[in-house]
């Protein structure tokens, strides 16, 4: 369901102000609900606590799944299903000559199994309504944004962050947001 | 603690934030110029020729063609590993040098991505084309025939290059992409009505939140530490083609490493002969700077003077090897009916990148350029000294003969660079040619100096 939700959010218009006041914030009681930026601002993820992704599993695994898929597809039409007869000898693994394929596959998995779930789990998909409190966001602004309905979100002193930091900004808005 | 030297800065002219942004969003907002519409109609009507003969050639056979039964690969697969090595720049700028934290990439790695792309293209229409009768393709496919269980041959190099370049092709336009949906939300939240709605399509809602951005960086890493060996893996796979045969001057082990310097060489040919136009005609002297143009000529020079141990190394282990097919083989390139084909390529490749240890030399636009067009010339002759004089004096001299194109291989040529340059010219207009984002988190904080504050309140959390 997507409805109206209310939220709090300041703006900041250099990448050291809002690492600054998102590690202020962190300190307090208060939960940062996301903060949108240009580009990635190292250390941002850090300041706010979010988890390490896992994409890295997701990776290794796709890759053993693509190595698993190109061996057993070489071994079964080119040594069971119909040998290859080379110079009389029995048709075996032979490990050198699969190399170049498992090797190719592998890569082939891993880069569209990782991909695929980096769209779905970053709900980078077609259809996906942005979330964008201000159109500057992916240009030359930093924004901060609250949960307005979140318990214990203490208005005033997020605000006062916000600004001791360098906010030139804080606004209250009621919209349909996107993508968490 | 270690400081490194202070480094020239990557972005320079005092650009702000904003002032990126504007600087690489405004050819796609604006109308095209002049020089644009020149530039693609001319590429337009190249490519038509291209089509066209590319159509002659299936509907009448392989026979219009000038190869014969002795040589059997001639222009069509120099023309393959020449746009697959050229393809190779873009990786290397997007994923070696990313590894390598050489930051210096950002400014140029979004247009080297695309030139891949569009270089792959070109080069997969040769060996698909060569087929004769393109409409059975799908038998290069793992399938079984009709007949009963018969299927590919896995111990086939020619086989191994299918599923090299296919994955190659595949994850540089995933990597491609993933980079550029931040920058299609910049295009996006700046844009109105119609074009709004259409890179709201490709952004796919993309809006910088923090979480994004760290998966982002994760997912852009972890394609560049696949990609690294991927790319070395498709020119030595390429090379395979030739090494794992037994005609003369092809059989040499040392081929995989040699075709990889190769490759990397005309790739940086190619990026800097687009880029200097690029620069020029689109005002982007602040992003890619003369430092950016050095850096690459580096790159030049080092992987030229590769490329020629590469030859006198073949040369010698002819030599010392005795065999005499193997000699007759070398002596016959550098002496026989292509010589000329011979010496421009030691010319072009080795000969004319040492002018780069010279800082002139690697600091003058308008010389850069034309070194960078010799290179690319000199690399073609390379694989056409090393296709055609390997093939056209074989075992037995009954069969000796000499080979020149048609017409209509020269159109095909002709046409893949149609294509490639039409490729460009739409990617130029279309979509930004430099990744505004991570030209944004390299660039120095000109209004901010004092930004050491920064690092206390990381230590002190």
């Amino acid at each position: 369901m997507r409805r109206n939700r209310k939220f709090l959010y300041g703006v900041f218009n250099h990448p050291d102000d809002i690492l600054n006041a998102a590690y202020s914030v962190s300190a307090t009681r208060n939960q940062i609900l996301d903060c949108f930026t240009p580009f990635a601002v190292h250390g941002l993820d850090r300041a706010m606590k979010v988890k390490r992704s896992r994409l890295a599993l997701v990776a290794f695994l796709m890759g053993l799944t693509g190595f698993t898929l190109a061996l057993s597809l070489q071994y079964y039409t080119n040594v069971f299903d119909w040998p290859m007869n080379i110079g009389g000898k029995p048709a075996q693994l032979a490990v050198p000559t699969f190399v170049p394929v498992c090797f190719e596959l592998t890569v082939l998995c891993t880069a569209y199994g990782m991909g695929i779930t980096f769209f779905l789990r970053a709900r980078i998909l077609h259809g996906v309504r942005e979330t964008v409190f201000e159109a500057r966001q992916s240009d030359d602004h930093f924004v901060m944004c609250f949960d307005m309905e979140s318990k214990g979100l203490n208005i005033e002193e997020v605000t006062g962050l916000m600004k001791k930091h360098g906010a030139f900004d804080v606004k209250q808005v009621e919209m349909i947001a996107g993508a968490k | 603690m270690y400081e490194s030297p202070i480094r020239e800065p990557l972005v320079t002219g005092g650009r702000t934030y904003h002032n990126i942004t504007e600087d690489i969003c405004r050819p796609i907002e604006n109308k095209p110029t002049r020089a644009w519409k020149i530039g693609f109609t001319l590429s337009a009507i190249l490519a038509c020729v291209g089509v066209f003969s590319i159509a002659y050639t299936s509907f009448v056979g392989i026979g219009v063609w000038g190869i014969n039964k002795t040589v059997g690969w001639a222009w069509d697969i120099t023309n393959f590993v020449w746009w697959i090595g050229i393809g190779h720049a873009g990786t290397l700028i997007s994923a070696i040098l990313l590894l390598f934290r050489q930051k210096w990439r950002t400014g140029v790695n979004r247009s080297a991505e695309a030139m891949t792309i569009f270089a792959v293209i070109c080069a997969g229409l040769f060996p698909i084309f060569h087929m004769g009768r393109v409409w059975l393709a799908y038998f290069v496919l793992p399938l079984p025939n009709a007949f009963g269980s018969l299927w590919v041959n896995f111990n086939s190099p020619l086989l191994w290059d299918v599923f090299a370049i296919s994955t190659y092709f595949s994850v540089s336009l995933l990597f491609w992409y993933i980079g550029l949906i931040p920058d299609i939300a910049t295009v996006r939240d700046r844009a109105k009505g119609r074009a709004k709605k259409i890179y709201g399509i490709f952004a796919m809602g993309w809006n910088g939140s923090v979480r994004n951005w760290a998966r982002y960086e994760l997912v852009c890493l972890i394609l560049a530490g696949i990609s690294t060996p991927l790319v070395l893996s498709v020119h030595t796979i390429v090379s395979f083609d030739f090494a794992t045969s037994v005609v003369p001057g092809w059989h040499t082990t040392i081929f995989p490493p040699y075709f990889v310097a190769g490759a990397i060489f005309s790739g940086f040919g190619m990026v800097l002969t687009l880029l200097l136009v690029a620069r020029k005609v689109m005002n982007y002297q602040n992003y890619i700077t003369l430092g950016h143009i050095e850096a690459m000529c580096k790159i030049l020079m080092l992987t030229g003077s590769m490329v020629g141990l590469a030859y006198i190394t073949e040369f010698f282990v002819a030599w010392y090897s005795g065999v005499e097919y193997e000699q007759y083989a070398f002596i016959n390139r550098a002496t026989g009916p292509y010589w000329w084909a011979y010496w421009s390529m030691m010319t072009c490749n080795v000969v004319a990148p040492q002018v780069f240890w010279s800082k002139w030399a690697r600091t003058t636009p308008w010389f850069v350029f034309m070194l960078s067009a010799v290179v690319n010339v000199g690399m073609w002759f390379e694989r056409f000294v090393i296709i055609v004089t390997s093939l056209h004096r074989d075992y037995l001299p009954s069969s000796w003969i000499d080979y020149s194109p048609t017409i209509t291989e020269i159109g095909i040529f002709a046409g893949t660079i149609g294509i490639f340059f039409t490729f460009y010219f739409l990617f130029s207009k279309f979509l930004p040619v430099i990744a505004i984002a991570e030209v944004k988190s390299i660039m120095p904080y000109p209004e901010r100096p004092e930004k050491h504050e920064i690092h206390e309140a990381v230590a002190t959390h």
